[in-house]
């Protein structure tokens, strides 16, 4: 059984939305996607802030989603740290339960181009916390001409964060967090795909063994690649970290039912077959940690 | 007749402005509001931009509710300048075109926190001036614990940014804008809501007699105040500017509609309708000045 941690969708269809939207499918198309994979059921995430896409989407939009499918997909509702006032201090943990009520499982995929630990963020992650609701981020590697949350080589300003905020538990995401899997990743390549062996002292081992609130989304190219550039410490990576790894796709429309959809499938289950990883591992990483983390 | 420049609406969320408070309004509550107190049409102005509500909405959501009541309400959509990346150089026209192409007739209410004169917000600008949108915008007197485009006393960045977009059609509106309305604002008061005599030499006339494509939003208690606080200034400024400004209430709760329907006496946007109806009837203002403000202005730059 797969449990999807990272899809995007909407209500609206394409003929309504932009065109650069990037042509986000509808429920019905995730759905067929899911069923065609054999994929249960999968979290999806709102771009609510205004950096990812040229399409603002309401949370509003993602639970009416939801609502079609409730055996199927799982709402997480989007915050933007600037909400109302642009202010560090109001309280989002009315916004956050608003959501939780309507049966939102998390956060996210929060993609505000700001420091990570910008004053405004951190006022997001503190009511996260306390609102008990897993957090999903994109991490940015710089301000400006892209998203997610800013940090450096290195990831310094997340460590800050895992270190302020115990309880809560992050999904780490996208190129620059999971290019720190290897110890060699450097400034012109921690942004992307870096291929080849995978060199011990990788960031994201060491953070993970440090932080137990931190949690690794293994969706899109980025997860993918991170366990499948050296499939033996990619193996040897899902063993030692099997309570904290999510599996993921990132999927959002038909287009990516040869890709996306199922190459991290792929790469489990040919682990599983090869005896590579465990039974209980692929269990786990498939949809036992989702099914925990999220409180299904 | 009136047509309403800028009203707030939400059709599928029931998130209170804050705790404790209401939602905002919906269609339905709006336009029973409207039918009591003869409002044909009002703009809708999207909450896209995380900056002034914690409600988010698409524009999307907007235009469900134009396509259910396309005559009472007029879709604006709303472009957030971080749009795709937080950069200074995207094609927002593609954007915009694409919801004027879906029946919006303007942009706003700009309400993101950045420098009036940041290059984002001047793409935006940009953009906005090629595809012929209006676009209505709210101004803040600081960067945090605010919303609306970060101006300085005097507001020199906005002076700025329409000498450098001289074709943008400006619907200005909020505080920090109708304060100005006055040669004396003070540094301490701009933000809010100054009362007493309008004394000459204020920002706002200087600024619209100079640039004939800004417009003055009256809406909310900041546009009534600067037309009413000295009345006699207030009928001036109305047969002056009679060709540049626009009604509107910001009625954006259901309670908020029924007391532009009470018409109490405190309640702002009551007060506008019922001042402009006493100009009238005293003569201060002519038929014809009352129709261009109430509806025309509107549907001159609307197009509609």
């Amino acid at each position: 059984m797969f449990i999807d941690i990272h899809a995007h969708t909407t209500i609206y269809p394409r003929e309504l939305r932009p065109l650069s939207d990037k042509g986000i499918g509808t429920p019905d198309e995730l759905v067929a996607m899911y069923e065609l994979a054999g994929i249960s059921r999968g979290v999806i995430l709102p771009a609510t802030q205004p950096e990812p896409r040229a399409c603002v989407q309401s949370n509003e939009d993602i639970l009416r989603c939801a609502e079609l499918y409730p055996d199927r997909l799982i709402p997480f509702c989007g915050i933007d740290p600037r909400l109302q006032s642009n202010s560090p201090d109001l309280d989002l943990s009315f916004v956050i339960n608003h959501y939780k009520d309507k049966g939102c499982r998390g956060i996210g995929e929060i993609t505000a181009n700001l420091y990570f630990d910008d004053p405004r963020v951190w006022n997001l992650f503190r009511h996260a916390e306390k609102c008990q609701m897993p957090l999903t981020f994109h991490v940015g590697p710089r301000e400006g001409g892209v998203y997610g949350f800013i940090d450096e080589l290195g990831l310094p300003r997340l460590e800050k964060t895992l270190q302020q905020f115990p309880d809560l538990i992050l999904l780490a995401h996208s190129q620059p967090f999971w290019s720190h899997i290897s110890g060699d990743v450097n400034a012109e390549n921690w942004a992307g795909y870096p291929n080849g062996p995978v060199v011990e002292g990788g960031r994201v081992p060491e953070l993970l063994r440090r932080y137990p609130g931190l949690h690794g989304d293994l969706s899109a190219g980025s997860g993918f690649n991170a366990v499948s550039r050296d499939p033996e410490f990619g193996y040897a990576f899902l063993t030692e970290f099997q309570d904290r790894l999510l599996f993921g796709t990132d999927c959002y429309q038909m287009e990516q039912k040869d890709g996306l959809l199922v190459q991290l499938k792929g790469f489990l289950e040919d682990g599983l077959a090869e005896g590579k990883i465990s039974q209980e591992v692929f269990d786990r990483v498939t949809h036992e940690n989702a099914e925990r983390v999220l409180g299904l | 007749m009136f047509i309403d420049i800028h009203v707030h609406v939400a059709a599928i969320s029931d998130l209170p402005w804050s705790e404790g408070q209401e939602a905002p309004a919906t269609p339905e509550q709006l336009v029973a509001m409207f039918d009591e107190v003869g409002i044909e049409r009002a703009v809708m102005l999207p909450f896209v931009i995380p900056e002034c509500n914690i409600l988010t909405q698409s524009n999307e959501d907007i235009l469900m509710i134009y396509e259910k009541y396309p005559d009472r309400f007029i879709p604006f959509c709303n472009i957030d300048p971080r749009l795709s990346n937080n950069s200074t150089d995207i094609d927002l026209s593609f954007v915009i075109n694409h919801y004027k192409d879906k029946g919006c007739k303007g942009i706003g209410e700009m309400t993101a926190n950045l420098p009036f004169d940041d290059p984002r917000v001047w793409n935006l600008f940009s953009h906005a001036e090629k595809c012929q949108m209006p676009l209505t915008f709210h101004v803040a007197c600081r960067d945090g614990n605010i919303y609306g485009l970060i101006d300085d006393f005097g507001l020199p960045r906005f002076e700025k940014s329409v000498q450098q977009f001289p074709d943008l059609v400006w619907l200005a509106h909020s505080q920090s804008w109708w304060a100005f309305m006055s040669g004396d604002v003070g540094e301490d008061e701009w933000g809010g809501y100054p009362k007493g005599p309008v004394v000459e030499g204020g920002r706002v006339v200087e600024l619209m007699r100079k640039y004939p494509n800004i417009y003055g939003d009256l809406s909310a208690g900041s546009g009534f105040n600067a037309v009413s606080r000295d009345p006699e200034f207030g009928y001036w400024f109305m047969n002056e500017f009679q060709d540049q400004l626009c009604f509107g209430t910001d009625v954006c709760t259901g309670s908020g509609a029924n007391s532009v329907v009470r018409k109490t006496e405190d309640d702002a946007m009551a007060q506008l309708i019922n001042f402009m109806k006493d100009a009238l009837a005293r003569d201060k203002i002519s038929q014809e000045v009352f129709d261009k403000i109430a509806s025309k202005n509107a549907e001159r730059i609307l197009k509609l």
